[in-house]
């Protein structure tokens, strides 16, 4: 297997199986849009090429049935069904495996040939929901003709049109083993072959005088320097994947469309590249490219394919080329107004590190649609599992966010999904009890906030019970009754992230395990983000997460709890209060803050939870930072810095920092985790120590 | 000039000390709650977070001037305490050239005594003065400083108009630090007064 060819094709694939599958869904609700079959068509068609070049046998084999039904589709010899729909997304988790092996330098194993069968069936026509339509006049078999290439007898290779023996027999057209098997997607009828040959060459064509059928094998024929001759009439030296003659390039597939043409041209590198050409005028005048094409060949020039390891090198260096720029500042600081040009030379870097970063920042990033391209078919397999109507309504596909996000959200957001359909979702019927609409609406959304992005999965389903919930995280052992008696509404509902919770006494397909939500908040919590739950019984429940724009680089606040130095991460600070004795009551076992009129939150004594000593208010300085779950009581604020946070693997996993960076002055300080510490509070009350929480965890 | 004046600048000193140092705390506290709130926007709040760090540096410079201006009770209280003592020695000296029979002749030394005290007060009451006028440019330069920290405060709120609509409560952040800086430059006057009542009360005096 050639590792170069496989480096390039993998990706595509993967884009290619991508957008198969949005289209496979897209036919689902319009099943005779001409233009997305066809694209269906093409990407199995590319898929083939491609692994034809990898020699993947198995791979060619599966994309060759898939393309066969594609190819009858496209033509409406068939037309769309349901179970169609079905074998085809199966197909291509079929194909999905395969690169996977293929990723991993394996050669694929067939596919399962239970749904190969079904799929070849369904190309017969021999599915379980056959074509109600009768089938489009396929042309008799003598007008069929089959493109193939060979070596030529003066050794060239060449394009044969050849007459097809006779007419195709089903079965040996099911047969991957059968002669012409494996030419079958290439078989195009003889009206369709005049048609393109005239939109080729209009009245010059080679052999125009001659009738198709004059038994001239040659005017069948065409030779690689007539094929370029007819590129370069098209396309003048524009053309995709053009190279010079003396170069020489071998046409590995073709594939000639009334609509569009699919050129694949193997370059002397071996990289494949699939270019889609725009469909030419009904005249057959050979006219240039349309414009939309002129612009993505234009793009795709302009468009560099990187290594994401190199990127995140670069990304590394620039982390460090911060740390270096926060040293500086720190130093020219300390020397006062002395050295004016020192000064300003500091804040030149500064701004000019700021850019580096912002710029790298953005190589990084990655639009949502990556993200959210999976989820039709997520919903579509899950709510026909479960005999639910859903409507999924995308929001916000080109907001672009770190692409290390886009990694590690996809699997989540498959579980917010799925729970979602399961525990949110009503069924139509009590849907329609409760005077809603019989299909419910699920929302996912992704919105810019400021250098955060915020994804969010609503429904409209039934909402979330936090009494329920309660009881059954007591039930299965989650929490004590105590401690549930001493919850609020919105921490009973925040119990669905705890792991082993799950109000399904059974294990599901879909949910019971009490694993995804966990995933959820687990992997949200690595990331830096925030997870929030809004939930309104009856109307619907929305689970939102924000993230940083950017993982390279944290901005933090410095903080100092007696003589010790922490960080704590901008993202997490709501804002900083001079804390007043007459605003702290008990509550519940547990400090708590009056913020203001309505809002009482915990207080974290960072004394207690670090050092084992409570901090005194009135006998040594205490000041309060506000986040979202908890006011945390330090000694002194001290400044804010942008750090690069380097990860501390070896303390236990019950820990309350996030990692480590180094200081503007050199120094290495910890990094607070806010969550981790005001959820400890809320949980064990702020009487328990850094040494309880140690203890317990040895134990 | 009495114990009772000194005793009056000695609270005033203290009770502004308090109530700047607390001010100027608000100040520190308030410029990095803008800037927390800037970061945490991205930079959509760039032009506000260059206000927001001018607002900290100088907060900075002022608890600086702040600290100057501590520098300088301790010498001054001690000044006049001493001038008040050495006030009530000439006074024993005269009560006893008083009270003698022989005023003015018996004892040329208790007159020589007297008198010396007399210019050792004049060259501590100058000292006192001298002090009493860095310490009066120091409350100037705090209340330069002040003037500035208002000037970025106005500047702020130009910057937060014209962010207004990325959401962010800049107005809010913005009046609160306004708030602080009047507070700072409120405590600053009231002290300058008691200072100047000072000077006068000496100068009148003298």
């Amino acid at each position: 297997m050639d590792m170069e060819i496989l480096q390039d094709y993998l990706p595509e694939a993967r884009e290619l199986l991508e957008k198969a599958q949005d289209d496979t869904l897209r036919l689902e609700s319009d099943p005779n849009n001409d233009e997305v079959l066809a694209s269906v068509f093409r990407a199995f068609h590319t898929l083939k090429g491609g692994a034809g070049f990898l020699e993947a046998e198995h791979l060619v084999s599966w994309t060759h049935h898939l393309e066969d039904l594609l190819d009858k589709l496209r033509s409406h010899s068939l037309i769309v069904s349901g179970p169609m729909i079905d074998a085809i997304l199966r197909g291509l988790d079929v194909i999905d495996d395969m690169l996977q092996q293929l990723a991993s330098g394996e050669n694929p194993s067939p596919g399962p040939e239970q749904l190969g069968q079904t799929i070849q069936n369904l190309a017969l026509g021999k599915g379980p929901m056959e074509s109600a339509a009768p089938p489009c006049s396929r042309p008799p078999a003598e007008s069929m003709l089959l493109v193939s290439q060979r070596p030529t007898a003066t050794g060239e290779s060449g394009l044969f049109l050849e007459h097809s023996e006779s007419a195709p027999h089903p079965e040996s057209q099911s047969n991957p083993s059968g002669p012409h098997s494996e030419m079958a997607a290439d078989e195009i009828t003889g009206a369709e072959f005049e048609a393109t040959l005239d939109a080729l060459y209009g009245n010059k064509a080679p052999g125009m005088c001659d009738g198709p059928d004059s038994g001239n094998q040659n005017s069948g024929q065409i030779s690689p320097e007539e094929f370029e001759q007819v590129l370069d009439q098209l396309y003048g030296q524009q053309a995709p994947g053009y190279v010079q003659p003396a170069l020489g390039s071998a046409v590995c597939a073709s594939s000639l469309e009334s609509e569009q043409v699919t050129a694949e041209l193997v370059l002397p590198t071996k990289s494949v590249r699939t270019e889609t050409v725009q469909p030419r005028e009904a005249s057959g005048k050979a006219t240039p490219p349309a414009r939309s094409s002129a612009t993505a060949q234009e793009a795709a020039e302009t468009t560099l394919r990187v290594d994401a390891a190199r990127l995140d090198a670069v990304m590394n260096q620039v982390g460090e080329l911060v740390l270096l720029r926060n040293r500086l500042s720190s130093a020219i600081g300390s020397l006062g107004e002395e050295n004016e040009d020192m000064l300003r030379i500091a804040r030149e870097v500064d701004l000019t590190v700021n850019d580096i970063q912002s710029t790298v920042m953005r190589l990084r990033m990655q639009p949502c649609k990556r993200l959210f391209q999976q989820l039709p078919r997520v919903v579509r397999d899950a709510s026909r599992q479960l005999g639910k109507e859903v409507a999924l309504e995308i929001v916000g596909e080109d907001v672009e966010i770190d692409k290390a996000v886009v990694d590690a959200l996809s699997g989540p957001m498959t579980h917010l999904l799925r729970n979602s359909l399961d525990h949110g979702v009503e069924l139509p019927a009590d849907r329609q009890a409760a005077g809603k609409a019989r299909s419910a609406k699920i929302s996912v959304a992704a919105v810019h906030l400021g250098d955060k992005v915020r994804i969010e999965v609503s429904d409209d389903g039934r909402g979330i019970d936090s009494q329920f919930v309660t009881r059954k995280a007591v039930d299965k052992g989650v929490i004590t009754a105590e401690q549930a008696a001493r919850l609020s509404e919105q921490e009973a509902v925040e119990l669905i992230f705890r792991p082993g919770f799950s109000t399904n006494d059974q294990v599901t397909d879909i949910s019971g395990r009490g694993v995804g939500m966990d995933v959820v908040k687990e992997t949200v919590r690595k990331l830096r983000g925030r997870l929030d739950i809004q939930t309104k019984p009856g109307l619907g429940t929305s689970i939102s997460m924000e993230f940083p724009l950017t993982m390279a680089v944290l901005p933090v606040l410095y903080l100092r709890l007696r003589r010790e130095i922490y960080a704590l991460p901008v993202s997490s600070i709501d804002s900083l209060v001079d804390i007043q004795e007459s605003r702290i009551h008990r509550m519940s076992g547990r400090s708590v803050y009056r913020v203001d009129g309505t809002e009482v939150i915990p207080m974290v004594d960072l004394g207690r939870l670090l050092h084992d000593r409570p901090l005194h208010l009135g006998s040594e300085p205490i000041e309060g930072i506000l986040t979202e779950r908890g006011l945390i009581m330090v000694s002194e604020v001290l400044g804010n810095e942008d750090s690069v946070v380097k990860p501390i693997d070896f303390l236990t996993e019950q820990n309350w920092y996030q990692g480590a960076t180094i200081s503007g002055k050199g120094d290495v300080v910890l990094i607070l985790d806010a969550g981790t510490l005001a959820n400890h509070v809320i949980d064990h009350g702020d009487d328990s120590t850094i040494m309880d929480i140690f203890c317990k965890g040895a134990a | 000039m009495d114990i009772q004046h000194i005793m009056g600048v000695v609270d005033a000193s203290f009770a502004a000390r308090q109530s700047i140092e607390k001010a100027l705390r608000d100040i520190d506290r308030r410029a990095l709650n803008a800037m927390v709130l800037v970061k945490r926007h991205g930079n959509a709040l760039a032009g506000y977070g260059v206000v927001a760090q001018a607002f900290r540096e100088r907060a900075a410079i002022l608890k600086t001037s702040a600290s100057h201006l501590q520098e300088s009770i301790a010498p001054l209280i001690e000044a006049y305490m001493r001038i008040l003592q050495h006030q009530r020695f000439v006074q024993s000296f005269q009560e006893m050239l008083s009270d003698s029979p022989l005023h003015g002749k018996a004892c040329p030394n208790l007159i020589s005594t007297q008198s010396k005290w007399q210019t050792t007060i004049h060259e501590e009451e100058a000292t006192a003065r001298k002090i009493l006028v860095q310490l009066l440019e120091a409350v100037q330069t705090l209340q330069e400083g002040v003037e500035e920290q208002e000037y970025i405060v106005t500047n702020g709120r130009i910057e937060a108009a014209l962010a207004e609509s990325t959401g962010a409560p800049l107005m809010r952040v913005s009046r609160d630090m306004g708030e602080a800086v009047r507070t700072v430059a409120q405590a600053i006057r009231s002290y300058r007064h008691q200072l100047e009542s000072l000077e006068h009360e000496s100068s009148t005096r003298l």
